[in-house]
């Protein structure tokens, strides 16, 4: 086409209607302002003109129609109607548009469908401000109403878990400092029946109130907490208790791993543990639930420990240790290979085990030593 | 205020005033000669108020060139113009190897205060050699500025400064903004201001969006794109989208990157549209350039957008698909922002 040119006049149809045609052979002659030139078919059929000779056609607009078998003009078109209606995109009508693109934009930010927001607003045309407050709606709603998990459906899999700790003494500080750690979890609050923390807070996290299920059960209903840990080391039947009621109410319990800790391959890792720093799970080692795991201990390769243990730092195990539930370690305290230590055992400070040991054992270190005075003094 | 000139007419006038303030200059090129006036009409007029200093030429770019190479050493201030940018290939050669150079090569005792003004760009059907941008292959030279006005630039003003100015200057005019009135001040719906007021060759910003908003995406563009503009700016506006349009008027050396970077740092997403081919492109150094000032400050890869590297076909509707549109800076901007 010329540059100035926006029409073309058919000159000549180079074919009768209906003969077959050939790709590359002339179909027609057309002609504009600098030149005359043919027109060559673009397919093998048979021709349809939609131009008689002497008609002024647009640039663009369709000369002809080569189809697999003899077509009238009719049928060529509705199938150019038919075409077009299907290929043309929907809303393509501006008033039509019942949303803005910052509207949409913002809405999939949030994986939220547009059109929910839209069906919340009907007859209008929403807006940026309409998503953020329909956004803020949804999340004020009751827990009931939003289904909780922890999997991966509710949240993106980078999603902080928000954990409520029971107990706010020297234990909820160490817990405290490991969560400060951990970029995917955060402490929300602290449930303590001692009087006079209430209303205080520990490293910034707030005491909410006295170890009660119901409030704690009512925080994960409602979406401000994911799960629950227990800081008291001390007492494990309070331990043991917490956990067992708490579990059956379907309260979800978390572990909580300081970063430091080394984890091996095929570990097996139960909930509600608290793993302190240095640690170290040897692989193929299995964990129970609700242990508390002070700093430097080792549960070597193929190791099991059961449920509700306590243990001070340094508790070394060799391989294939097996720890019944509720035992009880002091602290440097190494065990040979193949050991069994039966449940509820209390195995003291500075012990060396070397054999198995029956269940409700109480260990004595005999390791003794003097203490003289320092001669010469300073 | 008083209507706007459209850019054809700041050109022209900008001509006038050139040689009516400094007889050094003189203007010549293809066709120019009244009553015809030029290709596009810019030297409409010129050589009936200057019969002396405006003449036409023979059909040679290098030629046309060449001899403004010789009246510039000898101390004129030649304007040519080359009829479509196209044929600046023909004049490369006299533009690179020596206009860009023999400042340098005499060590500083001549200066080159030469202007070579041409059309660029597409849109109008003029088929494979006469609707290039190819402003992109003279950008990065040495020495050689190249200058092209937006419809937000005085593109008189910017003449001027070209023509002043002592070195070669490749000044590139999009065919399209002619016939359009300039957009020199603020309106009701887009905020019109200059980032480096001090400037030879100024930025214009614009902004769909009050003071005090940060942008949700920043567009940085040159000459023809500009056209554009005015109705995605208020589009966007009507889709909430707040957009700050950067338009430098020097495409090499590029000006300062500073305020670009803060701009393009501001809104965190930014989109980069040339009318030229975008591979290897102006919009590829300016890029590179602010990935280098940028660096953590981005949300997203910049995203650039200019015509498809390949010829540009006569037919209208086949040329659309070529050039980049209004549409496809919608979508850029649309896909930074997801």
């Amino acid at each position: 086409m010329g540059a100035n040119d926006t029409t073309a006049i058919i000159v000549e149809l180079a074919k009768q209607p209906g003969e077959p045609v050939r790709k590359g052979e002339i179909i027609c002659v057309a002609e504009t302002t600098k030149s005359i030139f043919d027109i060559e078919s673009t397919h093998d059929g048979f021709i349809t003109f939609l131009a008689e000779a002497g008609a002024e056609l647009a640039v663009g607009e369709p000369v002809a129609a080569v189809c697999d078998a003899p077509s009238s003009i009719e049928e060529i078109q509705a199938f150019i109607a038919s075409v077009s209606a299907s290929s043309s995109l929907p809303q393509t009508d501006g008033s039509e548009t019942s949303w803005t693109m910052k509207a949409e934009l913002v809405a999939r930010q949030h994986n939220l469908q547009i059109q929910q927001v839209a069906a919340a607003f009907a007859g209008k045309k929403i807006t940026e401000a309409d998503v953020h407050q329909f956004l803020s709606e949804q999340s004020a709603k009751p827990a009931a109403e939003t289904a909780r998990d922890l999997v991966n459906d509710l949240y993106p899999s980078g999603r902080v878990q928000r954990l409520v700790i029971v107990g706010g003494g020297e234990g909820a500080v160490q817990i405290l400092d490991a969560i400060s750690k951990i970029p995917t979890q955060q402490a929300v609050a602290i449930v303590d029946d001692n009087p006079t923390l209430q209303g205080r807070s520990v490293a910034d996290v707030p005491v909410v109130g006295p170890v009660s299920a119901a409030q704690v059960k009512q925080m994960i209903e409602q979406n401000q907490a994911d799960g629950v840990v227990i800081s008291v080391s001390t007492s494990i039947p309070f331990r043991q208790r917490i956990f067992d009621e708490w579990s059956a109410l379907g309260i979800p319990f978390a572990n909580v791993v300081h970063p430091s800790v080394q984890v091996g391959i095929n570990v097996a890792l139960g909930a509600g543990n608290v793993i302190l720093a240095f640690c170290q799970l040897g692989p193929c080692a299995t964990v129970g639930n609700n242990n508390f795991l002070s700093a430097y201990c080792s549960i070597e390769h193929h190791s099991t420990l059961g449920n509700h243990c306590s243990f001070g730092p340094g508790v070394i195990t060799s391989s294939r240790a097996n720890i019944g539930d509720r035992a009880r370690f002091g602290t440097g305290i190494f065990i040979e290979p193949h050991i069994t230590i039966g449940h509820d055992s209390v195995i003291g400070s500075g012990c060396i085990l070397w054999n198995d040991v029956p269940p409700e054992s109480v260990l004595k270190s005999k390791l003794n030593y003097a203490v003289r005075q320092k001669k010469g003094g300073r | 205020m008083s209507q706007q000139l459209t850019n054809l007419e700041s050109l022209r006038s900008a001509l006038q005033s050139a040689m009516a303030d400094d007889e050094t200059v003189v203007v010549f090129g293809e066709d120019i000669l009244d009553p015809y006036g030029g290709a596009f009409k810019v030297t409409k007029g010129l050589s009936t108020a200057f019969p002396n200093r405006v003449f036409t030429t023979p059909i040679c770019e290098g030629a046309i060139v060449g001899m403004a190479n010789g009246l510039a050493l000898r101390g004129m201030r030649p304007v040519a113009e080359l009829m479509f940018g196209d044929f600046i290939t023909l004049a490369a050669d006299q533009l690179i190897n020596h206009a860009a150079k023999f400042p340098a090569m005499y060590n500083g005792r001549v200066t080159l205060p030469l202007v070579v003004r041409t059309p660029m760009g597409g849109g109008r059907g003029y088929g494979p050699t006469h609707s290039q941008s190819l402003e992109r292959m003279f950008c990065g030279v040495p020495h050689l500025s190249v200058v092209a006005p937006t419809i937000f630039h005085d593109a008189g003003k910017l003449l001027r400064a070209a023509i002043a100015s002592d070195g070669p200057v490749v000044f590139i005019e999009n065919k399209l903004l002619y016939p359009l009135r300039q957009q020199l001040h603020s309106t009701a719906t887009i905020q019109h201001d200059v980032l480096d007021p001090e400037a030879e060759y100024p930025t214009v910003r614009l902004r769909n969006f009050g003071a005090g908003d940060s942008a949700d995406v920043t567009l940085i563009a040159n000459g023809g794109v500009s056209r554009f503009l005015p109705s995605l700016l208020e589009r966007l506006a009507d889709e909430e989208i707040r957009l700050q349009a950067v338009l430098p008027s020097v495409l090499s050396p590029l000006p300062p990157i500073a305020p670009l970077a803060a701009a393009a740092a501001d809104s965190g997403r930014v989109v980069i549209a040339e009318e030229g081919i975008a591979t290897n492109g102006w919009g590829a150094e300016l890029a590179a350039r602010l990935y280098e000032s940028c660096m953590g400050r981005l949300a997203c890869p910049i995203v650039r957008i200019g015509a498809m590297p390949t010829v540009i076909p006569a037919a209208k509707h086949l040329e659309d698909e070529i050039l980049p549109s209004e549409t496809t800076i919608l979508n850029a901007i649309l896909k930074v922002l997801s």
